[in-house]
């Protein structure tokens, strides 16, 4: 084969030999269908079920439980099936596609044999000592190993690279955090019953999105949805037009500062409200706007005062000011970071053709801080239907008075589940929230590609 | 080269260990299920291990509650064969540990039911978390039958039991509570405590708020800025008789209460709230009330310790001075408007109830019987171990021992929070070496709502409540603490906020269940 070296020889990847390697796994692992999986106490007498009772159905626990066909130990017995095809058929389909069907099966397996594994204590909710038998623990074994093997194969026939492998454990994380958590979302079309478990509740169709497009005035526009949305988006763009804005100028007039000393003390002091908490903030607030001893009342006198908590019209103006407050630091920093990076001999190039500041700022400044206004506005649209709830929820002390203008989806769900603890109303309002935000991702990200190709995020 | 041999070894290996094993798995029983009844007696000799959580006042480091724990299984062992794990949380802990760990589905034996919204027996009964335990009450629950006896309908739905409410002191009062150092001073604390109408309580106010201008008046009792009208009462007259107490039907929100003369289910913001609420814009005028009282996160309680307020109204128990007095640290005064009556409500606030997420019913069942009884067990969880926490006066109660105040002791909870308030040694106090007798009488004498025994159902109405909710969050604190411009507009948008909301419909929901129980009774 004279591959580089280091690379195999031909006797390794001998397809018989890897025939042989996945059939004996196969068949090992279907042989442990007569193993026994589970073993548990029940009455003070131990028992065992194998596996083939465990796809086959049984009531155990003196008819307390009753065991239906058992979806991973299914799998895992398919999976045992498909390697051994894999083994037999490696002749013809050739090495490459063996050892990927190898590889894909073997991942199902240790995944459903897992599965089962930190399943059975519910399965089994009436017994006692409830362990794993022989026959998972091998299934399990040899599924791994194989899983290895057909991994170091596929790496020698260049098929994987040591990148692959390198982003394993990344994509790991991320399918276990972010992508099987994704199945939660049928929470939010059944209706939730603790008594049989939610994997077992009745569906119930669209009823739990009910309360959140429900109306008193008949049309959308009167519903809660529609003031949950609005709110959030509303909030979200003005932060980010004047975050954008704001963090610029801001930048660039860091960026004049001549003495860097200054300009340290002032990136710092900047900075600093980013890292107080929001319940601070809040009661920051609440001392400047409070009735009894706020200092704005106070200023204005007996009489005049306003009682800021219970009028809705102020809080747009409120929060926004509070969150620019808060992150024109963080932002500034960012756009100064960009303006320094610009190189200095275009600017003497201007100074020498006699450019005013105000020109260079416009000229030069500006459109080289394009890339990085683009890509922070990209960011921030994927996360517009997301808010910042100690913002929306702790700045305005959980006024009811102030529901109208400081909604937003988090604090709706955050109540929604803390008034009725019901899940299933608050899950419909968060899947609600993904949907709305991925298909604005979806939309901006495909306007953006049309104008600038560069600067698109996929 | 050499990866190829292991793995190779380790398939031959494999291969034999199974066959062997293969030959052996038959040795091993196979389940047979049994044909016929089975006995319903546990394991026998077997130890259950439950897990228990409770809630107490402030969050207790384990290194206080470990010594208690450890002395509550020593006696569980011995009396009833169950070992528990428990696990305190303070109240706004609880309200979200516990609902989530229900949802979770982990082992979860004994949880109690609380005033905290999310842990309250109405938010369980509606997701059907609790398991009925009418079996196990009738095997195991001697103290609990005898203790609550019919008080039991307070927590059966459909013939089934849920959950064990705690019997505690029956006795309650609207009363409003005043610094009695500022009376005295004043040389008001006579007319305080004869008042009978809220022009008196006007012209008192009114003078303190005079002599001391940092004091603001009347605080919020609770966080929904409820001043002079705490629920479930109202104010609409100016004499105290004039002074209703509702029965709220069950309803943990407090949106509706029944009327007993007509029957009707009605709303509870009807004429008779908004004339208390148009007195509370008097006084609120005349810069009688904390003009924050909607707003601040703070009960009347802090407020009034650190020198902000000066009295409040609220629901009080026998011996509530001193209860006041300790954590307002000032002397207080109560006079007492009104009585309540005993509503279902009284038996769903406090108790215990068993998680569809038990492992051990049985064991939770016999525990809450413990709870009901058995003085020993009760002492010991209430007011932690004997010798380190408490010891026994000759005229059965407790106090601290020597060297320990309050604020070394550690573990100290309430002794209406675990289970029969009856059998709970009493801690020492004024007149507390016969406070027992005294409650068991006033609980025989105290007057018993035509309700009782009835709760409503939200679970129909639940969406329509959320709503209603949203707009009662929105109005009632402003109402209640007197907060707007012109009480009747307001009060207008509110009522046509709520029945575009759809009160109406709630109350004819709850009306139907209300004709259904008096039918049947």
């Amino acid at each position: 084969m004279g591959k580089a070296k280091g690379k195999s020889t031909l006797d390794e990847l001998d397809s018989k030999k890897i025939l042989i390697e996945y059939l004996i796994a196969g068949i090992l692992m279907a042989v442990t269908i007569k193993l026994f999986w589970v073993g548990y106490t029940y009455k003070s007498k131990n028992y065992s079920l194998s596996a083939l009772s465990l796809i086959k159905g049984k009531t155990v626990c003196g008819g307390k439980v009753e065991l239906t066909t058992n979806v991973c130990v299914l799998l895992v017995m398919i999976c045992a099936g498909i390697l051994i095809l894999a083994g037999i058929l490696s002749a013809v389909i050739g090495r490459k596609k063996a050892s990927i069907i190898a590889m894909i099966t073997t991942v199902v397996a240790v995944a459903a044999n897992l599965v089962f594994a930190t399943g059975i204590g519910n399965l089994l909710d009436k017994a006692k000592n409830v362990t794993v038998g022989k026959g998972s623990l091998l299934a399990l074994a040899v599924s791994f190993l194989i899983l290895i093997r057909a991994m170091y194969l596929l790496w020698k026939m260049s098929v994987l690279s040591t990148l692959d492998f390198m982003a394993i454990p990344g994509m790991l994380y991320f399918v276990i955090n972010n992508y099987i958590p994704m199945l939660g979302i049928v929470i939010a079309f059944k209706k939730i019953d603790y008594r049989v478990g939610i994997m077992n509740s009745p569906w119930n169709g669209l009823d739990n999105f009910k309360q959140l497009f429900a109306t008193s005035t008949g049309s959308f526009f009167g519903s809660d949805a529609w003031l949950i949305t609005k709110n959030t988006m509303l909030y979200n763009l003005a932060f980010i037009v004047l975050g954008t804005v704001v963090g610029v100028l801001v930048g660039i007039c860091l960026a004049e500062l001549i003495s860097k000393g200054l300009q340290k003390f002032f990136q710092t002091s900047i900075l600093l409200p980013q890292l107080i908490s929001y319940v601070i903030v809040a009661y920051i607030v609440y001392a400047l706007l409070s009735n009894d001893a706020g200092l704005i009342n106070h200023a204005l006198g007996e009489g005049k005062s306003i009682n800021f908590y219970a009028q809705p019209k102020w809080w747009p103006f409120i929060l926004i000011f509070i969150y620019i407050w808060k992150m024109v630091g963080y932002n500034a920093i960012i756009f100064l970071s960009s303006i320094v990076g610009i190189d200095h001999s275009i600017y003497e190039a201007a100074k020498v053709d006699g450019a005013t500041k105000m020109q260079q700022i416009t000229k030069i400044t500006l459109p080289l801080l394009k890339p990085t206004v683009i890509t922070l506005f990209m960011l921030n649209i994927g996360r517009i239907m997301y808010s910042d709830f100690g913002l929306f929820y702790q700045v305005p002390m959980d006024s009811g008075a102030l529901y109208s203008a400081t909604n937003t989806i988090d604090t709706y769900v955050y109540r929604c589940l803390m008034t009725l603890n019901n899940i299933s109303t608050s899950s419909a309002a968060c899947t609600y929230q993904a949907i709305i935000g991925f298909i604005l991702v979806l939309t901006v990200n495909a306007i953006v590609r049309r104008k600038d190709k560069e600067n698109a995020l996929f | 080269m050499k990866f190829r041999k292991i793995a190779a070894l380790f398939m031959a290996a494999a291969v034999m260990t199974s066959m062997v094993s293969t030959s052996v798995v038959f040795a091993e029983e196979e389940e047979v299920v049994e044909e016929g009844e089975e006995g319903e007696e546990a394991d026998d000799g077997e130890t259950a291990e439950i897990k228990v959580a409770l809630m107490c006042f402030a969050p207790m480091d384990s290194s206080v509650t470990d010594p208690v724990e450890e002395a509550l299984n020593e006696m569980l062992l011995e009396k009833i064969n169950v070992q528990a794990d428990f696990s305190w949380y303070d109240a706004a802990t609880y309200g979200t540990t516990v609902p989530m760990a229900l949802q979770s589905g982990e082992q979860l034996d004994l949880i109690m039911f609380t005033p905290v919204p999310g842990a309250s027996y109405q938010s369980y009964m509606n997701q059907n978390q609790l398991l009925p335990i009418t079996e196990y009450v009738e095997e195991f629950g001697d103290n609990i039958k005898a203790a609550l006896g019919d008080y039991l309908a307070a927590t059966t739905k459909d013939g089934e039991i849920y959950g064990v409410g705690n019997l505690m002191s029956l006795y309650g009062a609207e009363g409003i509570v005043m610094r009695q150092d500022i009376l005295d001073e004043l040389g008001l604390t006579e007319k305080a405590q004869n008042m009978t109408t809220f022009t008196e309580y006007q012209e008192i106010l009114t003078a303190v708020v005079e002599a001391h201008p940092e004091l603001k008046g009347i605080t919020n009792s609770d966080a929904e800025g409820s001043t002079l009208t705490p629920q479930p009462f109202r104010n609409p007259g100016d004499s105290f008789a004039d002074a209703q107490w509702v029965d709220t039907l069950g309803d943990s929100f407090q949106y509706v209460y029944g009327d007993p003369e007509t029957n009707e289910v009605k709303c509870y913001f009807d004429e008779d709230w908004l004339a208390s609420v148009k007195r509370v814009k008097e006084m609120y005028d005349a810069g009688l009330i904390y003009k924050d009282a909607a707003t601040t996160q703070d009960y009347a309680d802090t407020l009034i310790k650190n020198g902000v307020g000066f009295s409040e109204v609220k629901t009080v128990e026998s011996g509530a001075e001193a209860v006041a007095s300790a954590s307002c640290g000032y002397p207080m005064i109560i006079n007492r408007v009104v009585n309540t009556k005993v509503a279902t409500g009284a038996f769903q606030k406090f108790g215990f109830a068993v998680p569809v997420t038990a492992e051990e019913p049985e064991a939770a069942v016999k525990l809450i019987n413990l709870l009901n009884g058995d003085t020993e067990v009760q002492n010991t969880i209430t007011w932690g171990v004997e010798g380190t926490h408490w010891v026994m006066n000759e005229d059965g109660t407790l106090s601290y021992p020597e060297g320990v105040t309050a604020e070394t002791v550690g573990y100290h909870t309430g002794d209406f929070l675990y289970g029969n308030t009856m059998t709970v040694s009493p801690w020492e106090g004024e007149g507390s070496d016969t406070i027992r007798e005294r409650q068991m009488a006033e609980n025989q004498e105290v007057e018993l709502s035509p309700f009782l025994g009835f709760a409503v159902d939200s679970e129909p109405v639940s969406t329509t409540i959320a709503a209603c909710k949203n707009v009662i969050d929105q109005y009632k604190p402003m109402l209640s603490s007197g907060a707007v411009e012109d009480v009747d507009a307001t009060y207008a948008e509110f009522m046509e906020a709520l029945t575009a909301a759809g009160m109406d419909d709630v109350i004819a929901e709850y009306q139907a269940q209300l004709d259904a129980w008096l039918a049947s009774k």
